[in-house]
């Protein structure tokens, strides 16, 4: 296998969709990496309720991150526990249409008998309107292998034309 | 643009710093990779140096958020660049801090260095986000980089088994590949 960066799969919407779906990740990188361009239908300007959980655990409130966010105007921090990660706000139905928001998930050694760790990045702006840009670092503590990441559209679903992508980082 | 793998090194629970020598100076950028803790049981932050080097030519700023407010700190004529908190001895069991550190145009001899780190860790409850800017000062080309840890400058302190830090080289190749 080559070592650095390889696409492991990619798809593009066709139709609102409300999880998006890697199954069946291969063992065999050492890192994974997720870019997400995104928007949903949810009736508001962003949508902060994006998530991402691994192998299908949805319960027991085993995820949570530690955020610092900015809104264009003043920056804060905030960490929540739940069942799945937030990924941050993206643009949503009440945003000038066309605008996605450009989401960046990398999972260190998804294949170890650690919990978890993630790093997100998030950039989503509307129009030189209101904007954020968030920086989370997420755990899931799990220490099992992850083998599928599911993708959550939030308050609405993902709309067609986002675009979620797998890559695998080897050494 | 293509990502390529250069070297990397795994603790096994005996040393308190990563280093990378004779890097090659065929790439348009770098990014380290790493995933670490500290057995060390009060507050820790990443450092590092570049070619073998403590002279004080690093500059830095961060932004960063514990949960509960957002907050910014910068240093300057420091002998290391200061980066961000890592997860230590103190919190939960196998639970390791991510950050990923870009070092753009480190073969350039006529550019002083400009370093971009993200990185943090979560705990359940408690938890750094962070992310950094670095300077050095200097033109040099990076040769190595050294005394990258998440202990004490230097090393004094041990990384759990288990850190590891993997370093990229980054083409500006514009043949599409995938990456």
């Amino acid at each position: 296998m080559p070592k650095g960066m390889q696409t492991i799969y990619s798809t593009t919407l066709s139709t609102v969709q409300y999880t998006v779906s890697f199954n069946n990740i291969p063992q065999t990188y050492t890192d994974l990496k997720i870019v997400i361009s995104g928007r949903t239908d949810a009736v508001s300007t962003f949508d902060g309720g994006p998530s991402f959980f691994m192998n299908g655990n949805v319960s027991g409130n085993l995820a949570s991150f530690t955020a610092v966010k900015s809104n264009g105007s003043s920056t804060s921090s905030q960490r929540t526990t739940d069942n799945a990660i937030y990924i941050g706000e993206v643009p949503a139905a009440s945003t000038t249409s066309g605008i996605f928001g450009a989401v960046e998930i990398y999972i260190p050694e998804y294949t170890a008998g650690k919990n978890k760790q993630v790093l997100i990045q998030n950039a989503s702006s509307v129009n030189n309107a209101t904007a954020y840009l968030n920086v989370r670092a997420g755990l899931f503590k799990n220490p099992s292998s992850v083998t599928s990441i599911g993708v959550y559209g939030g308050s609405g679903n993902w709309v067609a034309g986002s675009t979620f992508t797998l890559y695998g980082i080897s050494r | 643009m293509t990502m390529h793998w250069i070297a990397g090194q795994t603790s096994t629970g005996s040393t308190g710093v990563f280093s990378f020598t004779n890097i090659p100076q065929t790439f348009q950028h770098l990014q380290i990779r790493i995933t670490a803790r500290s057995t060390y049981t009060g507050a820790e932050n990443m450092f590092m140096r570049i070619n073998n080097s403590s002279s004080s030519w690093w500059s830095g700023h961060a932004l960063g958020g514990q949960g509960t407010s957002a907050y910014a700190a910068s240093y300057t004529s420091n002998s290391y660049a200061d980066f961000t908190a890592i997860a230590n001895g103190s919190q939960s069991a196998n639970v390791f801090s991510a950050a990923i550190i870009d070092i753009f145009d480190y073969a350039s001899t006529t550019k002083n260095k400009t370093i971009k780190l993200i990185g943090g860790f979560d705990n359940n409850g408690s938890g750094y986000m962070e992310i950094r800017g670095a300077l050095a000062l200097t033109t040099g080309a990076i040769t190595d980089i050294h005394q990258l840890g998440g202990t004490a400058v230097g090393g004094a302190n041990v990384l759990a088994a288990g850190s590891r830090a993997d370093l990229y080289g980054i083409t500006s190749n514009p043949i599409a590949t995938g990456a």
